[in-house]
């Protein structure tokens, strides 16, 4: 009897947690959207057993194409090789936007610069452009505000908006977005770069990079926005199919994306 | 009690509970020590380590040519300084001579964006009707989006469009600007008459020194292009060179993970093991090739760079409208002969650079000691200079002691001999008070209030010329050394005041029967006579504040770069990094025993040793010059 009991309380948590989705990849999506989608998704009633790993976009494709994965997780889009590796074993590679990564450029509102270009921002940040007389605005030295090294966003800007070459030293390193845009608002003669979410702030102002306004509208032709992708093996089915369209088509996920900084698929 | 115990007679273990209790308490007093010990042998044993992992790391950036790149990239650094103040010259220029223009052409622009942000709809159709050629349809549509163009030209703010304020006093172009924006047909994007005029009489007005302006800014071109074609090679080659050198450790990770699994996996992580080459020697020579052969290519590029940017310079005005602009161009012609000069020598050197040289071990203590950048997490190298962080510590602890010193000093004074009884009740425990605020209140307090109000008021006329007002930043070095002030004024005060106290009753009455005032009796008996144990107390204060960091790491600013000294006394309104505040933001980051790591633990012990040094000075003083006590 009493092994009977065993066996069936086994089973049933068995049963409950048959279903186990692996999400592997990058760690721009794994460190807090994908986690955070997880809790809710489960909290509504969603019986998934979840193992999430983040160690990098590349990461993706070698466990989907070993079947090690359900769902990859990329802040790319795939290689033409990692595709032709997928098609070599007769499968499908199938993209699913998961949302935008967007990053405005802030300046100062009293600060009379409306936009800049790329080239002027990779210029502002690398220490090149020194003064704001040189791009246009009225004589003052600039004061440039970034997040400090630690964080993804520090090394995603480098790669966006800086053509990959280091920051300047004349740069000051603030521990969140918060803070950029509490200094910037602050200095009339302050810029730097916060979350989309952030842009909005009292004093401060998002420029327009290359004449594109930061705004979720023009998440596509802005240059500082890439987009964010899941990726499955054939058109996602079962248990996979479900969580990515919750997690790409309902509310709540939406509203979760807005809240860890991203810009949802709309 | 010693005898009560001693009657009871037990025993354990042969000692009676007098000797355990005795051992007890040396017991605590002996693991202190030996806690102690233990975390200073940790702390110098990871921080010694550094300076190998340095020559390594070293060798590795001379090895794969970075060393060598980095001639080409202080090259082009200090060009582009040049240019940037081409840059400014021409534009402070452009603006007093062509202002109104200048104004013109931007309030347009503005005006143009609106249009496509907001007229996007009728711009599609008037762009639609042109294409089918129905006259009825296309009328409507011209008229739907010239109404919406008045609507945007005239509910404009003026100060949003003309946001320099440069047609501020000039109504007839604004109002000629607001015109030309309406008859402005943005499909076809056709710049009307007036606005071309604008421009127009800028690019003639202007025309000589733009052409000097863009010769300066190509000169450098071949440089810049040679800087990111060198970066690209070396960078290929460290990587390489670090996977070569770590591919044994990989090999065995891989073979020993493929252990713990089955199937595929294990297969997978074999052959990738497999895959991986165990070279005896990484290539250098054969790969530093392309590098070395490029020093031809960077002696021409210098070459053009020189030629061309003394062309430039030489054709820049010598007449101008603007003061700045005359400055700048001033400042150019300055700077000129030393930019030849520091090209020169950096060509020779270069010329004359080996990427199988020997780096002796000195070098790598001494460019963390003198270093002056400190890099990390970086696209092309780490760098860790020690000397930004060192002279931002010393200047915020200096400001601070500037400040504290003589108001607690003079605090002690007062309470001790000058106040009366009940003052002396009030003032010692309130200053002692000021000890319980934590750090990270005064902290949020110097970025919310104290920033602000210097912000504000350091613009004022009567105090806006001190150094380095007004200020700019709220953040700044200023800022952080006034918030430790507060800090430090507890301690010394402290101190002090039992070190005046400690001067004998005597000294004093001495004084005052021989006639001296109270404020003569203070001034030239009383603090020579506690001198010492005042110095002791302004020491302590400084060991105080240069441990702090949570002060510092939030309102310090956190630019790692030596202050310019060129703004003489106002550099303590600049923004700067610490060793404490360093450590703490970069801890969360380093992963343990990397380079890194270990740069973060010899800036600790440095600072450690600076502290026990203070300490131990203080006491010695306090010994070699005796306190009245």
């Amino acid at each position: 009897m009493k092994y009977t009991a065993l066996a069936l309380g086994a089973f049933m948590t068995g049963a409950a947690f048959a279903e186990k989705l692996v999400i592997m990849g990058s760690d721009t999506l794994g460190a807090k959207m994908v986690p955070q989608l997880k809790e809710a998704y489960v909290a509504a009633g969603n019986k998934t057993d979840f193992e999430i790993a983040a160690e990098g976009s590349s990461q993706a494709f070698t466990n989907l194409l070993s079947g090690t994965a359900n769902i990859g997780m990329s802040s790319r889009d795939a290689k033409e090789e990692e595709k032709n590796k997928f098609i070599a074993k007769g499968q499908k590679l199938v993209e699913h936007v998961a949302g935008w990564d967007m990053i405005a450029v802030v300046v100062n509102d009293k600060n009379g610069v409306r936009g800049l270009t790329l080239k002027q921002i990779e210029g502002i940040f690398t220490g090149d452009i020194k003064d704001w007389s040189e791009v246009g605005g009225k004589a003052g030295k600039i004061s440039v505000y970034t997040r400090n090294t630690a964080s993804g966003t520090y090394k995603t800007f480098q790669k966006l908006g800086m053509a990959k070459r280091d920051y300047g030293s004349n740069t000051r390193k603030m521990a969140g977005n918060e803070q950029i845009a509490n200094e910037v608002a602050s200095n009339v003669n302050g810029i730097g770069y916060v979350g989309l979410a952030y842009a909005g702030k009292d004093g401060l102002r998002g420029v327009k990079v290359g004449k594109v306004s930061p705004k979720p509208r023009n998440k596509a032709k802005y240059s500082l926005s890439r987009k964010l992708f899941y990726y499955t093996v054939g058109e996602p089915s079962g248990e996979s199919g479900k969580f990515l369209d919750w997690a790409i088509k309902s509310d709540d996920a939406k509203a979760i994306i807005e809240k860890v900084g991203f810009i949802p698929v709309d | 009690m010693a005898k009560h115990f001693e009657r009871k007679g037990r025993r354990l273990l042969g000692f009676n509970l007098q000797s355990w209790i005795k051992g007890f308490f040396g017991g605590n007093a002996g693991l202190s020590i030996v806690i102690l010990f233990l975390i200073c042998l940790f702390l110098v044993l990871e921080a010694v380590r550094f300076f190998p992992s340095h020559h390594q790391e070293l060798k590795l950036s001379q090895k794969s040519g970075q060393e060598y790149v980095d001639y080409v990239i202080r090259e082009a650094d200090e060009y582009q300084n040049l240019v940037s103040f081409t840059n400014q010259a021409y534009f402070q220029e452009l603006d007093a001579r062509f202002g109104i223009e200048r104004g013109v052409v931007d309030s347009f622009g503005v005006f143009q964006g609106m249009i496509e942000d907001d007229a996007g709809d009728e711009m599609d159709g008037l762009e639609e009707a042109r294409d089918e050629e129905d006259p009825a349809a296309l009328k409507e549509a011209e008229a739907a989006y010239q109404a919406a163009v008045a609507r945007i030209v005239n509910e404009a703010d003026r100060k949003m469009v003309d946001s320099f304020g440069r047609l501020a006093e000039n109504d007839e172009a604004w109002r000629s600007v607001k015109e030309a924006a309406s008859s402005y047909d943005a499909v076809e994007e056709e710049i009307p008459a007036f606005v071309e005029e604008a421009e127009t009489k800028m690019t003639e007005g202007m025309a000589s020194f733009e052409e000097a302006k863009a010769l300066i800014s190509s000169s450098g071109v071949p440089l810049k292009d040679l800087r990111s074609k060198l970066v690209k090679i070396a960078a290929s080659i460290k990587d390489d060179a670090i996977a070569d050198l770590t591919a044994s450790a990989r090999k065995e990770a891989l073979l020993e993970g493929a252990e713990k699994v089955e199937g595929e996996a294990r297969e997978a992580k074999l052959a990738e093991a497999g895959k991986i080459v165990i070279q005896d020697e990484f290539p250098f020579a054969e790969r530093i090739k392309p590098i070395v052969a490029a020093h031809g290519d960077h002696v021409a590029a210098v070459a053009t760079l020189r030629e061309k940017i003394q062309e430039g310079i030489g054709r820049l005005p010598s007449e101008f409208s603007s003061e700045p602009a005359e400055k700048l161009v001033g400042k150019i012609r300055k700077l000129e002969p030393k930019f030849i000069e520091a090209l020169d020598e950096s060509i020779e050197e270069s010329g004359q650079w080996k990427w199988d040289d020997e780096i002796d071990w000195v070098s790598s203590v001494t460019k963390f000691f003198f270093g002056k950048d400190w890099t990390t997490n970086s696209e092309w190298r780490q760098v860790y200079g020690f000397l930004p962080l060192f002279t931002g510590s010393i200047i915020i602890s200096l400001i601070a002691l500037c400040i504290a010193v003589p108001l607690s000093i003079g605090a002690a004074i007062y309470v001790n001999r000058l106040s009366t009884k009940w003052e002396q009740t009030f003032i010692k425990p309130a200053i002692e008070m000021i000890q319980a605020i934590p750090s990270i209140v005064l902290g949020f307090f110097g970025i919310m209030v104290l920033g602000n109000i210097l912000l504000e008021y350091s613009s004022s006329p009567w105090i806006s010329w001190l150094p380095g007002f007004p200020i700019t930043e709220r953040l700044n070095m200023l800022n952080a050394g006034m918030l430790l002030a507060l800090m430090a004024v507890p301690t010394i005060f402290t101190l002090c005041e039992d070190a005046l106290n400690n001067v004998p009753r005597s000294f004093s009455e001495a004084s005052l029967a021989l006639g001296a005032s109270k404020l003569q009796t203070v001034n030239k008996v009383i603090v020579p006579a506690a001198i010492s144990g005042i110095l002791a107390a302004v020491l302590l204060g400084l060991g105080r504040v240069i441990g702090e960091t949570m002060v510092v790491l939030l309102v310090a600013g956190n630019k790692i770069s030596m202050p310019e000294w060129s703004a003489g006394l106002g550099v303590i309104a600049q923004p700067s990094h610490t060793m404490t505040g360093i450590i703490a933001q970069e801890m969360g980051e380093v992963s343990s025993g990397t380079l890194h790591y270990r740069a973060l633990f010899l800036v600790g012990l440095v600072l450690f040793t600076i502290s026990l040094t203070i300490n131990v000075a203080a006491q010695k003083i306090i010994k070699r010059l005796g306190n009245h006590a």
